[in-house]
């Protein structure tokens, strides 16, 4: 895996880190955690801030299911 | 069709779509500018918001947006306007732009606040679009001032959501206040608050025209604060103790957020947050810098994280205000597999007033939470039981848009947007009580010209849009799990099919506008036996797959 394997990482960072909070969590400390997953490339080059803004959505997605946002949001 | 020459000094302004004659949405408006003090050329362009239409299903459109076809171009093809600016988050500001990119064309520039921005970038990844064509992002602050197209626009924050900006376009010409969604509310809690002096400045400078937001311009009451609606849900929980609680919202209203985790520190709870979309904009917000849990005064806990503490001190907060069958108070309704508990202790309160397209869906929801033992608040019920309100309008009300015009000054004239017939024509009696003239368009297209002898309409140019509709046999194939990492609970992302329509909504061109959107896999995995449905490329015969 790298950091454009939004995805998998989402999954991964549920199973490997259940305790851990997706809604707080700062770049720092998700970067850390992402390079500490079992099968992450080490040679991957650091993320920029939308990559890792999609990683920290994506373990969000894998933690929280499927989208819920309302098509009348909007209108409220 | 005949162009509308756009020639003569001045700024144009031309609402695509937002003043609709069948409901609120899909809000794009083009702004031209022309002066002689742009070294390359004279005219300039560029759009404000490209949102969606609401009323998903309605003719069977997931959604419906300004059409492209001669307003974007694409890839390596010249021309096309010169930015895309936002003026918030929510999906009738900006979830065209989903649609956009996999039809092929180029999203110019985006200028937009952080949230805003993060937003864009959430919705395109919930969409499955290739981040290569996630459109430039220029980050704009509060009280900017940048250059566009030849005109001077400022970041002017509004009352609304996070990141909510007003727009001021000033040329030598003329000088229009687009205010975006707004109301007045100094309580709200994340970001900059609107402020009455700035406007009033903006005003005592010499402002032409306003483009306003109508959609609470009939609501006669005073408005509610933030504020107030806080004090209101730390005294319901207060009235819940030794109770499970939790509270329903939708998951854009990250100030509603803030009031409850007040009510929650008051009381002693645990703040927890359930949801995905309450929860990823929520995320979205912390990592930029928009900190909710230093205005709440409370960590943000994930249910894990909170899985140890007795239910009766916590208050959680989920998604389902606008009973969506997939968020958390519409599981925990059903009793799905992982959904929130719901026993015959629990209070559910929904802080948010229903809507009519949600109002069925939502006493249905309510009525499944009754039969399953819950006691239910919700914003009516609140009123009724002597707390007060737990909700407002996230628009102005009648004393905020007779505020704004007063505050504002407009010399020539009002357009009111972002409404009904009767939103627009209530805004403008407003305008014009506090001595503004008004343009009341109960359609899209007039092409405004704002400049020193005047403001007028030069021309009608009726618009058309495009229907996505949702198909119902395939979905978008995401890439897999590596072998051993996580369970294999990928989300399908939906694939449209797209029809042209008229500015009435009628269709003018059924499905010739599908285009290459990656690899699709059958909706139903348990319906292999069905044939694998390709994708069709445009009528137009741009070729080729983009998928990668
Ligand atoms: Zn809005």
């Amino acid at each position: 895996m790298d950091w454009n394997d939004g995805h998998a990482l989402g999954r991964a960072l549920r199973d490997a880190y259940p305790s851990g909070n997706y809604v707080t969590v700062s770049d720092a400390e998700l970067i850390d955690l992402v390079t500490a997953l079992p099968g992450f490339g080490k040679t991957a080059v650091p993320p920029d801030a939308a990559t890792l803004m999609a990683v920290r959505l994506a373990w969000v997605a894998a933690a929280e299911g499927e989208d819920d946002t309302s098509p009348y949001e909007g209108g409220a | 069709m005949a162009s509308i020459e756009r020639d003569q000094p001045g700024i144009y302004w031309q609402s695509l779509m937002g003043n609709n004659g069948d409901g609120i949405g899909g809000n794009c408006h083009r702004y031209d500018v022309v002066t002689g003090a742009r070294p390359d050329g004279q005219h300039g362009w560029f759009l404000v918001d490209y949102g969606v239409k609401f009323g998903a299903g309605r003719k069977g459109y997931a959604a419906e947006f300004a059409s492209p076809e001669g307003l974007l171009v694409h890839p390596g093809e010249g021309g096309g306007p010169e930015a895309l600016l936002l003026t918030h988050a929510h999906e009738d500001h900006l979830g065209a732009v989903r649609h956009l990119l996999p039809l092929g064309y180029r999203c110019p520039p985006v200028y937009a606040r952080a949230f805003t921005a993060a937003m864009l970038n959430k919705s395109l990844a919930d969409a499955g679009v290739e981040k290569n064509r996630w459109p430039e992002i220029r980050i704009a602050r509060t009280g900017e001032t940048v250059e566009i197209a030849g005109a001077r626009v400022s970041f002017v924050a509004m009352d609304h959501m996070p990141g909510a900006t007003a727009l001021h376009i000033a040329s030598d010409q003329a000088s229009v206040f687009h205010t975006g969604d707004y109301r007045f509310d100094a309580t709200l809690p994340l970001g900059p608050r609107a402020d009455p002096a700035v406007l009033r400045a903006i005003g005592q400078a010499g402002l032409d025209m306003v483009v306003s937001d109508s959609t609470a311009a009939p609501v006669t009451d005073a408005p509610v604060t933030e504020a107030e609606i806080a004090h209101a849900l730390e005294r319901i929980v207060a009235d819940n103790a030794g109770r499970p609680v939790i509270a329903g919202i939708l998951g854009s209203q990250l100030d509603r957020l803030v009031s409850l985790g007040r009510a929650a520190k008051a009381n002693d709870r645990a703040l927890v947050l359930s949801g995905r979309s309450l929860v990823a904009n929520a995320a979205v917000a912390q990592a930029g810098g928009i900190d909710i849990e230093a205005a709440a005064g409370t960590p943000l806990l994930t249910p894990r994280q909170a899985a140890e503490l007795p239910a009766e001190k916590v208050l959680v907060v989920t998604t389902g205000a606008f009973a969506q069958p997939n968020s958390g108070l519409g599981r925990a309704s059903r009793n799905q597999p992982g959904a929130l508990s719901i026993t015959p202790d629990t209070t559910v309160v929904i802080a948010q007033r229903e809507i009519p397209p949600v109002r069925e869906a939502q006493a249905a929801m309510v009525a499944r939470l009754e039969a399953r033992g819950a006691t239910v608040v919700t914003a009516e019920r609140a009123v009724a039981a002597g707390y007060g309100p737990i909700h407002q309008s996230g628009h102005a009300v009648e004393r905020d848009c007779r505020l704004l015009y007063t505050l504002l000054r407009p010399r020539m004239l009002a357009a009111p947007v972002h409404g009904n017939a009767a939103q627009i024509t209530a805004n403008g009696r407003l305008a014009r009580s506090v001595g503004v003239p008004v343009l009341a368009l109960d359609r899209n297209g007039a092409v405004v010209r704002v400049a020193p002898d005047g403001a007028r309409v030069i021309g009608v140019q009726p618009p058309e849009r495009i229907g996505a509709r949702e198909r119902t046999d395939v979905v978008r194939q995401l890439p897999k799990a590596s072998p051993g990492q996580g369970r294999d609970s990928h989300f399908p992302v939906p694939v449209f099919s797209y029809d042209r329509l008229d500015d009435a909504g009628a269709v003018v061109l059924r499905s010739g506008l599908e285009t290459a959107q990656g690899a699709t896999r059958p909706k139903r995995p348990d319906a292999s036996a069905a044939p694998r449905v390709a994708v069709h490329h445009t009528a137009a015969g741009r070729e080729g797959s983009r998928s990668r």
